[in-house]
C-alpha cells in the first residue's frame, strides 16, 4: 500500500503526467487492476474496488464519452484513479468530472501490461518492508515492560528516527536526543482515533500512533517518528512497528498498575492484623511486616486521608490512592499505608519520642500532601493525625485515633479538612465533637424549649459553669439569687429534666456551650 | 394534452415551425424556408387539420428526403411533393383524402403542410416519426412492419423514381443513387394509410402529432423569447408538455466526426451554469444521448433539444457553437417508440451507444 503520490514519484512511473483530479494525489493505492477498454469500464454494473488503481490497456479517442462513465463508476467505488495509455488526449469534459469528483487521471509513459507488473512488485516491496519492521518490532518490544525513556530509544534504534512521547496536546514529555522541539498540528491528534501522518512542506514526514490508556478506552499520548526525507511509502513501513511500540508501553503501563493494585490489596489485610496487634506482634506479622517495608519500632504518628464528597466513584478513589502513594512515597523515613475503611491510613516512624517540635513538622509535612491531594483533584480530600505512641501496640492507638480525627475533619471545612490532635488534647478533641453538624442538630433539639428565651439558657449555662451553684451564678450574672432559683425550676419544668442527675447536667452543659459558640445564645 | 389542433393560419406557422424544430432534436433540417413558404401559401386562408379517423378515406404521407440543408441551395419548383402523390395515387388505385407528414421533426413538419394546401386537401394529425430520426426503416410503419412499398420520389427536375422494396432497409441505398443527379434531396411519398380508430391507426402510425407540435411551439413562443433570460421560460415550456430542463451553460468543448466503437458521431460539453458539472449530449444528425458528470440523464427515443441560452430558439446540431450558450431539454418520446416491440429500433444501441435507454417517466 501506498500514496498515489509516492507511486507517481517512482522511477517505475517516471514520465506519468496527472492531467486531472490532482485533489486525489493523496489517496491510498492498494493495488492495481486492469480495464481493457472503456466500453467494458462504463458499464452501470460494472464495480471497482476501493484504493485501486485502474489502468486501462486499449487507447482511446480522444472525447471518447465513456470516460466520463468509468469516472464516475470509479468514484461510485472508492478507486483512486485511472491511468490511460501514453499518448492519450483527454477531452474537457473528463477533466472537469475528474476534478469535481477527485478521481485522478493520469497518462502513463508507458505501456498498461508493463505498469501492473511492476506497480503490483512495487507495492508488495513497501508491505514486506513494514512486515520486517513489524517482525523486529516484536521481538524487541512484544515482552516484558518498559519504562518511556527506555521504549524511546529501543523504538528509535529500530526505525532508525528519532522518536518521542507526545501528549494529544501536542507537548512534548518525553524524547530521544535530535527530535524536533515541534509537532506539526496537521497530524489532528486531538480527533484522531488511529495512526495518522502528516508530510510537512519541506518533505519531512511525521508519523504517530496511539497509546491507549491502561484500560483501552481512550488515547492516553502518541507516539511520534520523525523521519528527516520521507522516501515513498515510509508512512506505511513504519507505523505497523510505532503501533507495536505504543502496545509495548500500554502494556508495561498496566502491569506497572497491576502490581500496584495487588501490593496495595495485600497491604489492607496487613494492616488489619496489625491494627488488632495487642502486646508483641506475631512472628508472621513480623515476618510480613518486615518485608512491606513497615516499621513496628518506634514512636508512631498515625493518619487517615479520605474523600468526603459522596458521589465519588471507585476509580477516583483508585487514582486518589495511587497519587498519595507517589506523595507518601517520596517522602524521607519510612511511611507505611493502606487502603483502611473509606480512606486511606498508615503510620510514619521515627526512633525516639518526638517533642513537641518534631510533632508539629511532622504534622505540617502530612499537612502539605493534603494540600497536594486538593489541588491535584481532590478538593475534598479531609486528614486526621494522631499524637505519637509508641511500639508495635502504639500503632492501632495512632491510626485509631487518626481516623477519629478525620472523620472530625469532615465536618470542619473552615479549617481546610485538617485535624492534628497533637494540637487539641484530649478535652478540646471532645469538645471540637461538639462543632459538628450532628451534634449541633441533637443540641437544638434538647433545648429546644429554651431557645425563645436566650437569659434562660445563659443562666443555665451559669449554673453548670459553677458546678450547680446558685450563688455563684447569680454572681456570674449579676442577679439575686432567688432569680437564678426560680428560672432554674422553669427551666426544669420546659425541659422536662432534673438537674439532680449528673449525665443530665454533663449533657446540658455541652449543649449550652456549643448553643453559645454558634452566637445562638446572645 | 389540450385540445386537437384543427386549422393552421398564418398566425400558427411560426409555432408550428418553432414546434417540428424543437422536435427535430437538433435535426430535420432548417425550418425557416418552409415556414416562408407555408406562410405564403396559405396567405389569409386556412388549412384544415383532420384526425386519423376521419374523413373516410386514405391519408398519403409525403415529405422531403435526403440532405435537407441542401433544399435551400437548390430550391424546390413546388410541383414536386403534388406529382409524388399524384404517382402514388396512380399506383395504388386509391384517392387521397388527407396528407401526413411523415417526420414532424424539422422541415418535414411544415413540408406536408405545404403539399396539402397545394393538393387542397386536409392535413391529418400524425406523421411517421414523432420527432426527427436518421433513417427511412425507422418510419413508423416499417418498424410496425406495415406495408412499405411502394416508395415514390420526385426529384426538383421532375423526374419520378418508383422503389418497390423488398425489404425497407433497402430503400434508402437505391434512392441515394437516383437523388445524387437531383443535389441529394427529393419529395417523397410513403404507402397510404387507410383512416380508422386511433388505436388502429396508432399501431403503425404516430397520432396527434401537428397538434403537439403546434402546442409545443406556443408555450416555447410564450415563455422564452421574451427578454435575454430565456432558460425559466424554457423550463416551464418544457414542464409543460411533459419534459424537463437537462441543464443550461457554456459549451466548453465540441468534437465533430469522433470515431467510437467503430461509430462516428460527435459531442459536445457545457460547463453548466452555477455548478461544477458538466453535461455533455452526444449526436449524429440528432442529440442522442446526454450525461450529467458521466452519468445518462437521458437517451434517444426521448427528444433531447438544444435552445439557445440567448433568446430560447430552437437549435439544430450544426449551430451548436464553442463558447456558445445553451440549454438542453428533454421531451418525452411519442407513445409508439415506448412500446417493446418498437424501442429496439430508436434505441441508443441502434446508433452505435452500449447502454440502455432512459426514458422519461418510464427507466429503462
Amino acid at each position: 500500500m501506498t500514496v498515489l503520490e509516492g507511486l507517481l514519484s517512482s522511477a517505475e512511473w517516471q514520465g506519468s503526467t496527472v492531467v486531472a483530479g490532482r485533489a486525489a494525489a493523496r489517496r491510498d493505492v492498494v493495488d492495481v487492476t486492469l480495464l481493457l477498454d472503456l466500453g467494458d469500464g462504463a458499464r452501470s454494473d460494472r464495480e471497482f474496488l476501493p484504493d485501486r488503481l485502474v489502468l486501462l490497456a486499449n487507447r482511446s479517442t480522444a472525447g471518447d464519452w465513456r470516460l466520463d462513465g468509468v469516472l464516475r463508476q470509479v468514484h461510485r467505488g472508492g478507486a483512486a484513479g485511472v491511468v490511460l495509455p501514453p499518448g492519450s488526449v483527454v477531452a474537457e469534459s473528463a477533466r472537469r468530472i475528474a476534478d469535481g469528483l477527485g478521481v485522478a487521471l493520469v497518462v502513463a509513459a508507458r505501456e498498461a501490461a508493463e505498469l501492473l507488473r511492476d506497480t503490483q512488485v512495487l507495492l508488495t516491496r513497501f508491505e514486506l518492508q513494514a512486515a520486517r519492521l513489524v517482525v523486529r518490532a516484536q521481538a524487541a518490544l512484544g515482552a516484558g515492560t518498559f519504562d518511556t525513556p527506555e521504549l524511546l530509544v529501543q523504538t528509535a534504534e529500530l526505525l532508525g528516527v528519532p522518536v518521542a512521547l507526545v501528549s494529544g496536546q501536542y507537548q512534548v514529555l518525553s524524547a530521544v536526543e535530535g527530535f524536533p522541539a515541534e509537532v506539526p498540528a496537521e497530524l489532528g491528534l486531538a480527533t484522531a482515533r488511529r495512526s495518522v501522518w502528516h508530510h510537512g512542506a519541506d518533505g519531512r514526514l511525521t508519523v504517530a500512533a496511539p497509546v491507549r490508556t491502561v484500560d483501552g478506552t481512550g488515547i492516553d499520548s502518541w507516539l511520534v517518528a520523525h523521519v528527516a526525507h520521507a522516501d515513498t511509502g515510509a508512512q506505511y513501513t513504519s507505523s505497523p512497528a510505532l503501533e507495536v511500540a505504543a502496545g509495548a508501553l500500554q502494556r508495561s503501563r498496566a502491569v506497572a498498575r497491576l502490581e500496584m493494585d495487588r501490593k496495595y490489596r495485600s497491604r489492607i489485610s496487613l494492616l488489619g492484623d496489625v491494627l488488632r496487634t495487642t502486646g508483641r506482634p506475631s512472628p508472621l506479622v513480623v515476618d510480613r511486616v518486615a518485608a512491606a517495608g513497615w516499621v513496628l519500632e518506634g514512636w508512631h504518628t498515625g493518619f487517615h486521608f479520605e474523600l468526603t464528597d459522596p458521589e465519588r466513584t471507585d476509580r477516583d478513589r483508585e487514582d486518589f490512592l495511587h497519587v498519595l502513594a507517589d506523595l507518601l512515597r517520596d517522602r524521607p523515613g519510612p511511611a507505611a499505608f493502606a487502603e483502611h475503611g473509606d480512606g486511606v491510613a498508615g503510620w510514619v516512624t521515627v526512633e525516639t519520642q518526638p517533642s513537641g517540635a518534631d510533632a508539629s513538622r511532622t504534622a505540617f509535612s502530612l499537612r502539605g500532601h493534603l494540600r497536594d491531594l486538593q489541588r491535584r483533584g481532590f478538593p475534598d480530600a479531609v486528614l486526621g493525625v494522631s499524637r505519637a505512641a509508641p511500639e508495635a501496640s502504639g500503632i492501632a492507638l495512632a491510626v485509631n485515633e487518626a481516623s477519629s480525627a478525620a472523620a472530625l475533619a469532615r465536618g470542619r471545612t473552615t479549617t481546610g479538612g485538617f485535624v492534628d490532635v497533637g494540637r487539641f488534647g484530649a478535652a478540646q478533641l471532645l469538645l471540637a465533637w461538639t462543632g459538628a453538624d450532628s451534634f449541633r442538630d441533637a443540641v437544638r433539639d434538647l433545648l429546644k424549649p429554651l431557645l425563645d428565651s436566650p437569659v434562660l439558657v445563659r443562666t443555665l449555662l451559669a449554673v453548670l459553669d459553677g458546678g450547680g451553684s446558685m450563688s455563684e451564678a447569680a454572681a456570674a450574672l449579676d442577679v439575686h439569687r432567688n432569680t437564678v432559683s426560680s428560672r432554674m425550676a422553669r427551666i426544669e419544668t420546659l425541659l422536662g429534666v432534673s438537674l439532680a442527675d449528673p449525665d443530665t447536667r454533663l449533657g446540658l452543659h455541652l449543649a449550652c456551650r456549643s448553643l453559645l459558640r454558634d452566637g445562638a445564645a446572645d | 394534452m389540450g385540445h386537437r389542433v384543427d386549422a393552421i393560419g398564418a398566425a400558427d406557422v411560426e409555432a408550428l415551425a418553432v414546434g417540428s424544430t424543437a422536435l427535430g432534436a437538433g435535426g430535420g433540417g432548417r425550418t425557416s424556408l418552409f415556414a416562408a413558404w407555408l406562410r405564403q401559401t396559405l396567405g389569409d386562408g386556412d388549412l384544415p387539420v383532420v384526425d386519423v379517423d376521419e374523413p373516410e378515406g386514405w391519408m398519403f404521407p409525403v415529405g422531403i428526403i435526403g440532405a435537407s440543408d441542401i433544399v435551400v441551395e437548390s430550391l424546390p419548383s413546388g410541383r414536386e411533393m403534388p406529382r409524388a402523390v399524384e404517382r402514388m395515387a396512380e399506383l395504388t388505385g386509391v384517392p387521397p383524402s388527407a396528407l401526413m407528414s411523415v417526420e414532424i421533426g424539422g422541415q418535414n413538419g411544415l413540408a406536408a403542410a405545404i403539399a396539402a394546401r397545394e393538393c387542397g386537401l386536409p392535413l391529418a394529425d400524425a406523421d411517421l416519426m414523432g420527432r426527427a430520426l436518421p433513417r427511412m426503416q425507422q418510419f413508423s410503419p416499417a418498424v410496425a412492419g406495415w406495408r412499405f412499398s411502394p416508395v415514390v420520389i420526385c426529384t426538383n427536375t421532375g423526374t419520378v423514381v418508383v422503389v418497390e422494396p423488398a425489404r425497407p432497409s433497402d430503400v434508402e441505398d437505391v434512392l441515394r443513387g437516383a437523388m445524387a443527379g437531383s443535389h441529394g434531396w427529393a419529395a417523397c411519398a410513403m404507402p397510404p394509410v387507410r383512416t380508422g380508430p386511433v388505436d388502429e391507426v396508432g399501431v403503425g402510425v404516430i397520432t396527434g402529432s401537428v397538434t403537439r407540435a403546434v402546442e409545443l411551439g406556443r408555450d416555447l413562443l410564450a415563455g422564452a423569447y421574451d427578454d435575454h433570460r430565456p432558460v425559466p421560460g424554457l423550463w416551464e415550456a418544457l414542464t409543460r408538455n411533459g419534459g424537463r430542463l437537462l441543464g443550461h451553460g457554456r459549451v466548453i468543448d465540441l468534437h465533430r466526426g469522433l470515431d467510437v466503437a467503430g461509430q462516428r458521431h460527435s459531442s459536445c460539453t457545457l460547463a453548466l451554469d452555477g455548478s461544477v458539472s458538466t453535461l455533455r449530449v452526444e449526436f449524429g444528425s440528432e442529440f442522442l444521448v446526454a450525461l450529467q458528470d458521466g452519468e445518462v440523464v437521458a437517451t434517444c427515443p426521448d427528444v433531447i433539444s438544444a435552445f439557445s441560452g440567448v433568446d430560447g430558439r430552437p437549435l439544430a446540431v450544426d449551430e451548436i457553437r464553442s463558447g456558445g450558450l445553451v440549454a438542453f431539454g428533454v421531451l418525452p418520446a411519442a407513445e409508439f417508440w415506448t412500446r417493446p416491440q418498437n424501442l429496439a429500433a430508436v434505441e441508443p444501441r441502434r446508433f452505435g451507444f452500449d447502454l440502455d435507454p432512459l426514458l422519461l417517466g418510464r427507466p429503462s
